[in-house]
């Protein structure tokens, strides 16, 4: 069985939000939420850099859930829904979920929404893939890798298309996968590492 | 709007946590196995089931020059996702974007428009009422016919836009010629483009003259983005960039503001706004005197060697008396090192400088008169009005020159001044002078194939359209003639947004408001069409079967038909097809949209020559218009698609790309690149050129920057898109704001004598001080107040291109006190 990881090279992430869009579009996603975003590290807005004209700097960072191996919203979970999977993927199982949010107040990633009574959609019509998951109301979701595109063979909707070639994807397990190759050698960093969660996203510098 | 979850981490943790990224420890060296546990547990779905999805592949051609096969995913009849097509032959140039993934939210919003409408209040007032197309054309064709009758067919005016692009939508060109109608046309990017037709030649486009990005990976040392924020206009090919910086080539970002552009690369210069020519003048300068120019290039590949008479034309053999005037064989001359003048095709080494006397008189060549010409652009000079210092200025000019392949992305940043024209010129000027053009690697301006699948305009019965652009309109309309031709325009016809896009609306809106009937035929209701009389709706562009070429990619490409017309909008081919039967011309245009597409298909160059026909390209989906290791211009010779084959940094014959008659235009004080401030845009006096007096009312540059949110008004009320902007907004430098007692996020109110508009500030340190930016985009009802940047510009071209000046005007900003929505 794979174990699942991405990879996002820093040095060519310009900030395009296709990815989180494509997330957002295939995954029939509420108005309000997303599994993806992009971040600016930078100034106060989004986009903006930080520093004093004109010296000034900027990049972005692509954050979803971090999948990790140590995940905090697991060892919350008060009734296992939220859980690690075979493939490396960090599942919230629905019909257990109880919309505790204690998950949500674990995650230091901010990647976990509670879908409340007032979600909706912007369109009549659901969008994205035909088996995108449902939105349940009094639970709690988050980017799930993707897995029913997973388990027909195809990559994560953020993964089809990254115009700046930034993303890899990949078995971590495959030494020729195309994440173990894009990371080899290269200089890596997690996100929020000190918190020990050991993400399977990988950042590279 | 709901509160995003979005936003959520940026506002509290997010910006700590993002920049921890950055301070983290790294992890270095080799991973290959992962260090991750074995599953813990799983009730995952690991059922196979293929999508019931239909997919088409299609093409997203809105107007931000990129052009993207997409595929489209259709399910129960309706557009439920769209995702990049990878079918594309070469996968360096697959493409998707924000844009193109929101379809199905532009596609299904509630500004679609569902019937034919009429207005049933005042203008203006929102008031409709739903028709069925028959009594819709009844109305339009009555009014239409009896207003022919009277006036002549000048009587009907039409404006296209930017909405559709493909081949479809071109039959309104031979529809308003069989006619005999009014034309307005809009231009953008032509001050740029036609300087570059000019100097450089273009192929089929207007848009193509330059080496493919993917050339400069391992290629180009040195890459200039200059004028153009490239990872926003032109994301699909910023890949490229950043490749080519990995594999060695330094980026340079030069623009007055610190653009997202300058994250990835190397060196940022900061140049005032408007006066990028004076820097290219002077990198030639610095050039030619350190002795760093390319002799083989000027002398074989550029009109160095040409000789000049008193009116500035070239020396021919007719005026040696050994060819008849204006023959075939009345060559341009050239005088080899031996003082002899040989057609310059010939010669085995042409002098550039220091001719013998002819027949007794003193000449010049083409480059002496050039290098008389940068005389004026010292270094001192540049740097007061650039403000590029001079230790700057001159290890560019050295770096440009000496460091290899060097690529020069020019965008249409300085294109929206009003003397746009004059800096792609004098990029073709240090290009020449070094050679960097012409081989791989080397390159300037853009490569799109814009327009390379050409349908026939001309309309059988021989009539023809009166043509005016845009922004002389206004004026044409008013004193009723386009320049000698007498015109008498009762009722105009809009496709597209002109009063969302256009500069200075207001003066637009009171032409059109002259007008007995408005006909608007769209898709998304938009500032234009609130005004109008009649609205018909118009299908999408994944409603028809079409052909679409451009966007910086090898390819021209079929779009499929992937859904029926959305409840009973029909298409650009239809409403002009019913037009042209109206007036007895239905034998003007083929029968069907299919017939037009194949003769389309069918004259067009590229695919003519590789013995493509419709069939061939529907079944393919894609042709190609040029090879893997294709260079502009060829490596060598006299073979750029120039009236002299060379590159013209001396244009013998300058040309309007605007209406302006042949007669009526004197191209000879273009024929260098000769810099003057622009037009309204010009806040300090520097040297001989004082300040614009209105700096005392409207101290701030004002830009409309093209975001990657936006292509003209197309997704303004995608609200995905607008979810992740949050606009409209204008982008100000803090130090200038806190200077006027304006803070971060309050309501401001930017406004000169045209107009205003009133929008929140955020603070961006990018942003040089002395400029405003605010993303064009939005819709007037948009705005927190009704009101848009657009009317803060104005709609003066110069007689070079008939281009509206965006970015050429002078404002003021205020906190706003009113009230808000």
């Amino acid at each position: 069985m794979a174990l699942f990881g991405m990879a996002i090279d820093m040095t060519r992430c310009f900030g395009c939000q296709t990815c989180s869009v494509a997330c957002k579009m295939a995954n029939n996603l509420p108005s309000g939420m997303w599994f993806n975003r992009v971040e600016t590290i930078g100034g106060i807005h989004p986009e903006t850099p930080s520093g004093t004209f004109p010296n000034c700097s900027l990049s972005y960072a692509p954050i979803s859930c971090q999948h990790c191996e140590n995940a905090p919203c697991v060892a919350v979970c008060p009734t296992g829904a939220t859980h690690v999977d075979e493939r490396g993927i960090v599942i919230i199982d629905a019909d257990t979920c109880i919309g505790c949010k204690s998950c949500i107040e674990a995650c230091p990633y901010e990647v976990r929404t509670f879908v409340d009574d007032s979600f909706s959609h912007y369109l009549d019509i659901s969008v994205g893939e035909f088996d995108a998951p449902g939105h349940k109301i009094g639970t709690v979701e988050k980017c799930t890798f993707c897995s029913n595109l997973l388990a027909r063979g195809e990559e994560p909707a953020c993964m089809q298309l990254c115009p700046g070639r930034a993303r890899y994807w990949g078995d971590l397990d495959d030494p020729d996968s195309e994440i173990s190759k894009a990371i080899s050698g290269r200089k890596i960093k997690f996100c929020l590492e000190e918190e020990g969660t050991s993400p399977k996203v990988y950042y590279l510098q | 709007m709901p509160i995003s979850n979005y936003q959520r981490f940026s506002r509290r943790r997010f910006v700590e946590g993002a920049a921890a990224l950055l301070a983290l420890g790294a992890v270095s060296g080799t991973i290959g196995c992962s260090p991750h546990q074995e599953s813990v547990k799983s009730n995952e779905v690991t059922q196979k089931s293929e999508p019931p999805d239909q997919i088409f592949e299609c093409v997203c051609r809105s107007n931000c020059m990129q052009i993207c096969p997409i595929r489209v995913h259709v399910r129960d009849g309706k557009i439920v996702r769209t995702s990049a097509n990878m079918a594309i032959p070469d996968q360096r140039y697959a493409r998707i974007c924000l844009k193109g993934l929101t379809h199905a939210e532009r596609l299904y919003s509630n500004e679609r428009l569902k019937y034919p409408m009429k207005r049933v209040g005042e203008r203006g007032s929102g008031e409709w009422e739903r028709i069925g197309w028959d009594e819709a054309y009844k109305t339009i064709f009555d009014t239409w016919n009896d207003l022919v009758e009277k006036y002549g067919s000048t009587a009907l005016a039409a404006s296209t836009y930017a909405g559709n692009y493909g081949a479809n939508r071109d039959v309104s060109e031979r529809i308003a010629n069989a006619l005999g109608m009014v034309i307005v046309q809009s231009f953008y990017d032509m001050n740029m483009d036609n300087a570059l037709d000019q100097s450089i030649g273009h192929d089929l486009s207007t848009f193509w003259h330059a080496n493919p990005p993917h050339s400069m990976v391992g290629n180009t040392k040195n890459i200039y983005i200059w004028a153009v924020n490239y990872c926003n206009s032109q994301l699909q090919n910023y890949h490229f960039v950043n490749e080519a910086r990995q594999a060695g080539a330094k980026v340079t970002v030069i623009d007055p503001v610190w653009a997202q552009s300058c994250q990835l690369a190397d060196e940022y210069i900061q140049i005032r706004p408007a006066t990028d020519t004076v820097l290219a003048n002077a990198m030639a300068k610095i050039i030619i005197e350190s002795g760093w120019t390319d002799e083989e290039f000027l002398k074989f590949r550029s009109v160095a060697p040409f000789i000049l008479k008193d009116d500035g034309r070239f020396l021919r053999l007719s005026d040696l008396g050994k060819a008849k005037p204006e023959s075939d064989d009345d060559k341009i001359v050239a005088m080899e090192q031996d003082g002899s003048l040989v057609d310059a095709a010939d010669a085995k080494n042409p002098r550039i400088e220091n001719l013998d006397d002819i027949e007794g008189l003193a000449y010049i060549t083409a480059y002496e008169k050039t290098v008389a010409f940068l005389a004026d652009y010292t270094l001192d000079f540049a740097e007061e009005i650039t403000g590029v210092p001079q230790d700057v200025i001159s290890s560019l000019a050295n770096e440009y020159a000496t460091g290899g392949p060097a690529t020069i992305l020019i965008g249409w940043g300085n294109d929206r001044f009003l003397n746009g024209h004059s800096f792609p010129q004098s990029c073709a000027l240090i290009a020449a002078l070094t050679g960097q053009i012409g081989r791989v690697g080397a390159s300037i301006g853009d490569n799109n194939g814009w327009g390379t699948i050409t349908p026939d305009y001309s309309a059988p019965n021989g009539n023809t359209c009166i043509k005016t652009a845009a922004c002389h309109a206004p004026q044409c309309f008013e004193s009723g003639k386009i320049f000698d031709t007498e015109i008498y325009p009762h009722s105009f016809f809009l496709q597209g947004n002109l009063l969302g896009n256009y500069p200075n609306p207001n003066l637009f809106e009171k032409m059109l408001l002259d007008m007995d009937l408005l006909v608007w035929h769209g898709s998304r209701m938009n500032d234009t069409s609130r005004i109008c009389d009649i609205l018909l709706p118009a299908t999408s562009w994944f409603e028809e079967e079409d052909c679409v070429s451009g966007g910086g990619h090898p390819f021209v490409m079929y779009s499929e038909k992937a859904i029926e017309p959305y409840f009973e909008s029909r298409t650009d081919y239809a409403v002009w097809r019913a037009i042209a039967e109206n007036f007895n011309l239905g034998d003007q245009i083929p029968e069907t949209s299919e017939g037009w597409l194949r003769d389309a298909v069918a004259s067009t160059k590229h695919l003519k020559e590789q013995g493509v026909d419709f069939d061939a390209f529907r079944e393919a989906k894609f042709g190609r218009l040029y090879d893997d290791d294709y260079v502009w211009g060829s490596t060598e010779g006299a073979n750029f698609p120039t009236e002299t084959g060379r590159v013209q940094f001396y244009v013998e014959n300058f040309k309007t790309s605007g209406f302006t008659p042949v007669d009526q235009f004197d191209g000879t004080k273009y024929r260098l690149p000769k810099w003057e401030p622009p037009c309204e845009a010009w806040p300090e006096t520097i040297r001989d050129y004082p300040a614009n007096p209105l700096v005392e009312k409207y101290p701030f540059y004002c830009f409309e920057a093209h975001t990657k949110y936006h292509s003209q008004t197309q997704w303004s009320h995608v609200s995905t898109v607008l979810e992740l902007e949050q606009g409209p907004y204008v982008w100000m430098n803090p130090q200038d704001a806190m200077a006027l007692g304006i803070e971060d996020g309050v309501m401001t109110r930017i406004y000169n004598d045209r107009g205003e508009a009133i929008l929140p500030v955020r603070f961006n340190e990018g942003i040089a001080p002395g400029i405003l930016v605010a993303p064009r985009g939005y819709q007037r009802d948009q705005y927190p107040v009704e009101s848009s940047v657009q009317t803060l510009s104005h709609e003066i071209c110069s007689d070079v291109a008939d281009n509206p000046s965006l970015f050429d005007k002078l404002v003021a900003i205020e906190v706003y006190t009113g009230g808000v929505a």
